[in-house]
């Protein structure tokens, strides 16, 4: 008896508070009652699965019970005073949107990944930029990087499927791809050597571009696009949520051959993204680095450039956990 | 005092079972909670049985409605355990299980006057 009426007892928690307040002792009462008759252990299972299967009936109403009742008691409230719950309401309305508002920005930024394959070990080398003739050669020499391709961007006219468009064009080294870990949705990346002087006459197009320029028609590579003039082969069609660097729309390998794509008065800049070597620390790698920049500094005599150089991970998050790690 | 006391009675029926029951055997006097579930239970041949959680969840329903109160009127100890709540039915009670009854009577009419034109 005495442990059916504890487990009784302890199942009551499953009513809500107030109605367990007001009536928990005569339901206990009638446990015992209930209990009284029990003959043997098939009337105990019996009263078990009645007691069980009542709780199961009647908790819930309780619960649904006690929630209209708060409601109609806050209804009866703000009929009454009507201008404090606009101003929680109000109040509550704001602190949501803020919330969210923030939740969207540290999601954005912080929580979710980039597109791109373990984006956690890519780093961007900043000011210091290695020599860009010999580039391939410095980057498979590298102490800490595994890979690093070279880009800048630059906004051009564009021509395509019988329409002209302002677009943002990424001019990069072959394996910027490669590098990344990102496969085009359809057709091919760049391939070795496409980045040489006097070839560099393909591209890859933004999923939103072709979807716009080509209404989603697959047989728009192969296709040419006029790039401020140049003809370019389409040669495949971006993921759909890729978009890297600053929403491009289209990557050409011509990072290397300044003239292949004519440009009118805008200032280039170079931009160098690497991959860390497998088992390098971002310590490690950050500090071999700095070694390079200043060296680079003895030969160009650049000092400017090497005081500002950094080397920072492409992925906030991991940027953010690798500054909390340095303190 | 509970504001439904003056609500039009047409308004709080249909009653469910539960609460229908429990005021007939308040009719006959008060009655602590364990006694109205074996006297219901009686009545109805089993058929209705009242788990303590439903039994109680009614009485609180019907103790906000005004339909029943609480009864300090306590039996003697030697026949009783005095921590036993007992409830008696109020006036609003009363016209409420009798409206119900005479609604059900009306149903009852109604379909025995369909049934009964229809061959067997």
């Amino acid at each position: 008896m005495r442990r059916s009426l504890r487990l009784y007892r302890w199942l009551l928690r499953l009513y809500p508070a107030g109605f367990r307040d007001r009536y928990g002792s005569p339901l206990q009462q009638q446990f015992r009652d209930e209990y009284a008759d029990v003959q043997d252990r098939r009337d105990l299972l019996r009263l078990w699965a009645r007691t069980l299967a009542d709780i199961a009936r009647s908790a819930p109403r309780q619960f649904a019970s006690e929630i209209a009742q708060d409601a109609r008691f806050a209804m009866r409230l703000w009929r009454r005073r009507p201008v404090q719950p606009l101003f929680a309401i109000i109040a509550l309305a704001l602190a949501i949107g803020a919330s969210a508002g923030a939740f969207s920005v540290v999601n954005a930024l912080l929580l979710r990944s980039l597109p791109f394959a373990a984006s956690e070990r890519l780093a961007q080398l900043h000011m210091f930029g290695p020599p860009r003739n010999g580039f391939h050669e410095w980057r498979q020499q590298s102490a800490y990087l595994a890979d690093a391709a070279m880009y800048d961007s630059l906004e051009v006219n564009v021509e395509a499927g019988g329409q002209a468009a302002r677009m943002r064009l990424t001019e990069t080294s072959w394996n910027f791809f490669t590098l990344l870990g990102s496969r085009p949705a359809s057709g091919r990346a760049f391939v070795a050597g496409e980045d040489d002087p006097g070839r560099g006459d393909v591209t890859v197009i933004a999923h939103g571009a072709w979807q716009r320029l080509f209404g989603n028609d697959p047989r728009a590579v192969g296709s040419i696009v006029r790039v401020n003039g140049t003809p370019l082969t389409i040669v495949g069609i971006a993921p759909p949520d890729f978009d890297y660097p600053a929403r491009t729309e289209l990557w050409t390998p011509t990072t290397f051959d300044y003239q292949r794509i004519p440009k009118t008065g805008s200032v280039v800049m170079w931009t160098s993204i690497g991959r860390l070597k497998p088992q390098l620390t971002w310590a490690q790698a950050r500090h071999a680095f700095e070694t390079e920049a200043a060296a680079s500094v003895q030969v160009v005599g650049n000092v400017s450039n090497a005081a500002s150089s950094k080397f920072i991970c492409l992925h906030l998050r991991s940027r953010r956990t690798f500054a909390i790690r340095n303190e | 005092m509970p504001k439904t006391k003056h609500s039009a009675i047409e308004d709080l029926i249909p009653l469910p079972p539960a609460v229908f029951h429990i005021l007939l055997s308040l009719l006959d006097g008060e009655r602590h909670g364990y006694a109205l579930k074996r006297e219901i239970a009686t009545r109805t041949d089993g058929k209705l049985t009242l788990g303590a959680g439903v039994l109680y969840g009614s009485i609180s329903k019907m103790l906000a409605q005004g339909f029943i109160e609480e009864s300090d009127d306590r039996p003697d100890p030697h026949l009783d355990d005095e921590r036993r709540r007992y409830y008696r039915i109020t006036a609003l009670g009363r016209r409420v299980v009798q409206a119900e009854a005479a609604r059900m009577r009306e149903l009852v009419q109604l379909a025995s006057s369909k049934l009964g034109s229809q061959p067997a």
